[in-house]
C-alpha cells in the first residue's frame, strides 16, 4: 500500500472513530433530560409488589400512603405495583421467602444502615456530603433516617413531609445544646436551624450557609445613617465603628448566636 | 305418639349434628373433601432439604414464618408445624390423605386455598405429590436446614493516611486522625440457639469509632435490645487561617475533639394477645472541645484589641433519657402510646468571646427535664374500594428548666452569678383527622 494512501485511510478511521465518540458523547447528553434511576437489585430475587409487605409490615404500611414517598412511580421499573417500598427496599422475594427467620443476610436492602439506596434519588444532597464540612454519613457515624423519616408515620416525629416541617426538632436530637429554651431566644430559630445552616454540607465552619455578616444580614438589614452621614445603622443603631471589628458574632458581640439568658441582643 | 317420637328423634339427630358441627367443624368439613382428587404421594424417599424446603420457602414461609405467623400457624420447625394453629392440627404424619394442610394446598376446601389465591399461585401436582410423600414418610425435618444456628462475620482493616499541611484541617474534614488507623470494620455474630431465640452481637470497632449492638429476640415472649455507640469530631485550631499564608498561623495549640456517643437499652414484651410493651433508657453525651466561630482577641487593650484569634469551648453535655411504649388493638382499633423524658445537663466554658474587657471567660449550664407523652387511636373504615381511616391523637408536654451563668474578667472582678429558672407546661391538644387511600 502506498504511504499515501495509507495516510488517507488512517485519517478516514479517525474521522469516524471521532464521529462516533462525538454521537456517543452528545447522543448521551442530549437525549437524556432527567435523572436516570436503576432500581435497586438483591441476586436472585425478583419484585413482589406491596402488598406481600404488608403481610409482616402491616404498622408502616398503613400509614405509608400518606408519605411523600408513597408518590414515587417508576413506569419502567418492571416492579410489581410499579412503585412503592421495593423502590428503597429492593426485590423482595427472597427475603419473604426467608419468612422472617434470622440470619445474617435478611435479603433486604436497609437505606437506615446504607445511604446508597436513598442516593439513587437524592443525588444532589450526595453531592452536598462531599462539601468540605458535612454530617459524617458517608463515613458511616450517621445514616439519613436519623433525621429523616420516610414512612412519614412515627407519631414522636409527626408526619409532615419527611421532616420538613420539623427541622428542629429533628436537629435537636443531637444539638440540645443550640435548641434549648433560651430566656432571650433568636427568632431566627422560629425559622429553623436551616436559615442558617445547610445541614447535609457546606463549605463553610458549622455549616453556615454564609460564612460572615452577610448571614445576619438577610434579616438585619443595613440601613445608612441620618442625611448623608457616612454612617451605618443595624437594627436602629449605629455600627459604623462596630462592623470593623470582624462578623457579627465572631467580633465577640452578638456572640449567643442561638439566644441568650442574660443579654436580649445576644451579647451572651 | 309415633309422629312426636319421630320428631324427637329428628331433634336429637340435628343437636347432635350442630354440636359436633361446632366441637369440631373443621373436621366435619374435612370429611367432605373429595381426596380422589388429590395427586398421589410421590414414590421417592424424600430429602428435606432437597424436595421439602424450598416449597415452604417460597410458598409458605411467608405468612407462617416466626414472625406474626398467620393463624399462629408456623411452617419453620417440625415442633410448630405439627402443633398446628388455631384451625387445629394441620399435618398428620404418615397419613397425607387426612392431613388438612394437603386438602389445603391442593385448593380442596373454599376459603382455605393455600397459598390464597389472591397472594400466591397454586402448588403443582408434583409439589403436593412431593408434600403428601413428606408426611406419609413422618413429615421429617431437618432443623438445621431452615435454623440458621451460628453465623459469624468479621472484616479487620487497616490502613494510613499521611498529611502533608495542616493534620487538624484534615482531621475536621475527614472525620478521621492521620496516620495507622484500622480495626475492626464490621463485626456480626448470629446464633439462633431455638427456633425462636436469637442472639445478634454486631457493630465496628475503629480508631476513635465504635459501635457495639447486642439483641436478643424470643418470639412470643419479648425482647433485649442494648448498645453503645461513640465516635469522635475534630476540629481545626487554627480558625481558618491557611498556614501556607498566614506566617505564623494563629493556632490555640490544642488538640480540639468533642466525643460524641450514647448508650441505650430496650426491653420489650411480646406475648401473644398482649399489648406490645417497651421500656427504654438512653444515656446521650458529648464530652470535649470544640472549635467555635465566635473568635477570641488578640491584645488585652479594648481599643486595639482584636477578635480574630481561634477560640474553642470546653463542653460536657448528659442526657438520660427514659421511654416507654404501648401498642395494642381492640376491636379494630388500633393504640399507640408513647412517653418520653428527658433529663439534661450541661456545662460549657469559653475564653475572651464575650463583648467587654479583656481577658474574661464564661461558662453557663442548664438543666431540664422534658416529659412528653402522646396517644394515637386509629380505625380502619373500609367503604367499598377505597379505606378511609380515622385518626385521633391527644398529647401533652411539660419541661421544667434552670439555668445558670458565670462571667468573670479581667479574673479579679467576678461578674455576678446570674441565676434564672423558666417553667412552661404546653396546652393540651387533640385533633382527629380522616384521609383516604386508594
Amino acid at each position: 500500500m502506498r504511504p499515501s494512501k495509507l495516510r488517507r485511510l488512517c485519517w478516514l478511521a479517525g474521522l469516524a472513530l471521532a464521529a462516533s465518540a462525538g454521537m456517543v458523547l452528545f447522543d448521551s447528553c442530549s437525549t437524556t433530560d432527567r435523572t436516570a434511576i436503576v432500581p435497586l437489585q438483591i441476586e436472585g430475587a425478583t419484585f413482589v409488589g406491596d402488598k406481600a409487605c404488608a403481610d409482616c409490615h402491616e404498622n408502616i404500611t398503613r400509614a405509608f400512603p400518606a408519605s411523600p414517598h408513597a408518590r414515587l412511580h417508576s413506569e419502567n421499573g418492571q416492579m410489581a405495583g410499579q412503585s412503592g417500598c421495593e423502590s428503597c427496599h429492593g426485590p423482595g422475594s427472597k427475603h419473604i421467602a426467608m419468612g422472617g427467620r434470622g440470619g445474617l443476610d435478611k435479603f433486604i436492602i436497609n437505606p437506615g444502615k446504607d445511604p446508597q439506596a436513598c442516593f439513587r434519588c437524592h443525588l444532589e444532597v450526595q453531592a452536598e456530603f462531599h462539601f468540605p464540612q458535612h454530617h459524617p454519613v458517608l463515613e458511616g457515624k450517621m445514616n439519613c433516617v436519623q433525621c429523616h423519616d420516610p414512612h412519614g408515620l412515627d407519631i414522636m416525629k409527626p408526619a409532615g413531609g419527611l421532616a420538613m416541617s420539623r427541622l428542629n426538632e429533628t436537629c435537636a436530637q443531637c444539638h440540645r445544646e443550640q435548641s434549648r429554651p433560651f430566656i432571650y431566644e433568636h427568632p431566627a430559630m422560629r425559622e429553623g436551624c436551616t436559615a442558617c445552616h445547610n445541614p447535609h454540607g457546606s463549605i463553610n465552619a458549622k455549616l453556615l450557609t454564609e460564612p460572615d455578616s452577610n448571614l445576619c444580614f438577610r434579616c438585619h438589614a443595613q440601613a445608612p445613617g441620618p442625611a448623608a452621614s457616612g454612617r451605618i445603622f443595624i437594627g436602629g443603631r449605629d455600627h459604623t465603628s462596630s462592623v470593623a471589628f470582624g462578623s457579627c458574632w465572631t467580633a465577640g458581640c452578638h456572640t449567643a448566636v442561638h439566644g441568650s439568658n442574660i443579654q436580649p441582643i445576644l451579647l451572651y | 305418639m309415633n309422629g312426636e317420637t319421630h320428631n324427637e328423634t329428628r331433634l336429637v339427630q340435628i343437636s347432635l349434628c350442630l354440636l359436633a358441627a361446632f366441637i369440631g367443624g373443621r373436621h366435619i368439613f374435612a370429611a367432605e373433601v373429595d381426596i380422589s382428587k388429590l395427586p398421589p404421594p410421590a414414590q421417592v424417599q424424600i430429602d428435606f432439604a432437597r424436595d421439602i424446603k424450598p416449597i415452604l420457602e417460597n410458598n409458605c414461609l411467608r405468612c407462617h414464618g416466626p414472625e406474626k405467623p398467620k393463624s399462629q400457624f408456623r411452617l419453620d420447625n417440625r415442633k410448630s408445624a405439627l402443633k398446628g394453629g388455631d384451625e387445629g392440627v394441620d399435618i398428620l404424619p404418615g397419613n397425607s390423605a387426612k392431613s388438612p394442610l394437603i386438602h389445603y394446598v391442593s385448593y380442596l376446601v373454599e376459603d382455605m386455598e393455600m397459598p390464597p389465591i389472591d397472594r400466591g399461585k397454586q402448588l403443582t401436582a408434583e409439589q403436593v405429590s412431593l408434600l403428601r410423600a413428606w408426611i406419609d414418610q413422618g413429615a421429617v425435618w431437618d432443623s438445621a436446614m431452615l435454623t440458621n444456628s451460628l453465623d459469624f462475620s468479621f472484616s479487620p482493616v487497616l490502613g494510613g493516611t499521611t498529611v502533608s499541611g495542616d493534620n487538624h484541617k484534615f482531621r475536621e474534614l475527614n472525620w478521621q486522625k492521620e496516620g495507622l488507623n484500622g480495626g475492626v470494620e464490621q463485626f456480626e455474630l448470629f446464633k439462633q440457639t431455638s427456633p425462636d431465640t436469637k442472639w445478634l452481637l454486631t457493630g465496628h470497632a475503629l480508631l476513635d469509632d465504635y459501635l457495639v449492638v447486642l439483641s436478643l429476640d424470643r418470639n412470643d415472649l419479648g425482647f433485649i435490645h442494648s448498645g453503645w455507640q461513640q465516635y469522635r469530631k475534630y476540629y481545626d485550631d487554627t480558625g481558618g487561617y491557611a498556614p501556607s499564608l498566614v506566617q505564623p498561623a494563629p493556632s490555640s495549640g490544642e488538640n480540639l475533639n468533642l466525643d460524641i456517643g450514647k448508650a441505650w437499652v430496650d426491653f420489650g414484651l411480646t406475648l401473644p394477645d398482649w399489648p406490645r410493651i417497651v421500656l427504654g433508657y438512653e444515656y446521650d453525651y458529648k464530652q470535649g472541645n470544640e472549635a467555635i466561630t465566635a473568635w477570641s482577641a488578640l491584645g488585652t487593650d479594648r481599643n486595639t484589641a482584636r477578635n480574630i484569634a481561634p477560640a474553642s469551648k470546653s463542653i460536657n453535655e448528659d442526657v438520660h433519657i427514659i421511654k416507654f411504649d404501648l401498642d395494642d388493638e381492640i376491636k379494630g382499633v388500633s393504640i399507640e402510646e408513647r412517653f418520653r423524658g428527658e433529663f439534661y445537663k450541661l456545662n460549657t466554658g469559653d475564653t475572651n468571646v464575650a463583648f467587654g474587657p479583656l481577658p474574661q471567660s464564661v461558662s453557663e449550664g442548664t438543666t431540664y427535664f422534658q416529659g412528653a407523652n402522646t396517644i394515637r387511636l386509629e380505625k380502619k373504615l373500609a367503604t367499598g374500594s377505597s379505606v378511609r381511616r380515622v385518626i385521633f391523637t391527644a398529647s401533652w408536654m411539660r419541661i421544667h428548666l434552670s439555668g445558670w451563668m458565670h462571667r468573670r474578667c479581667c479574673k479579679s472582678q467576678p461578674f455576678p452569678r446570674l441565676l434564672w429558672k423558666k417553667n412552661r407546661t404546653s396546652a393540651m391538644s387533640t385533633d382527629s383527622l380522616a384521609r383516604s387511600t386508594a
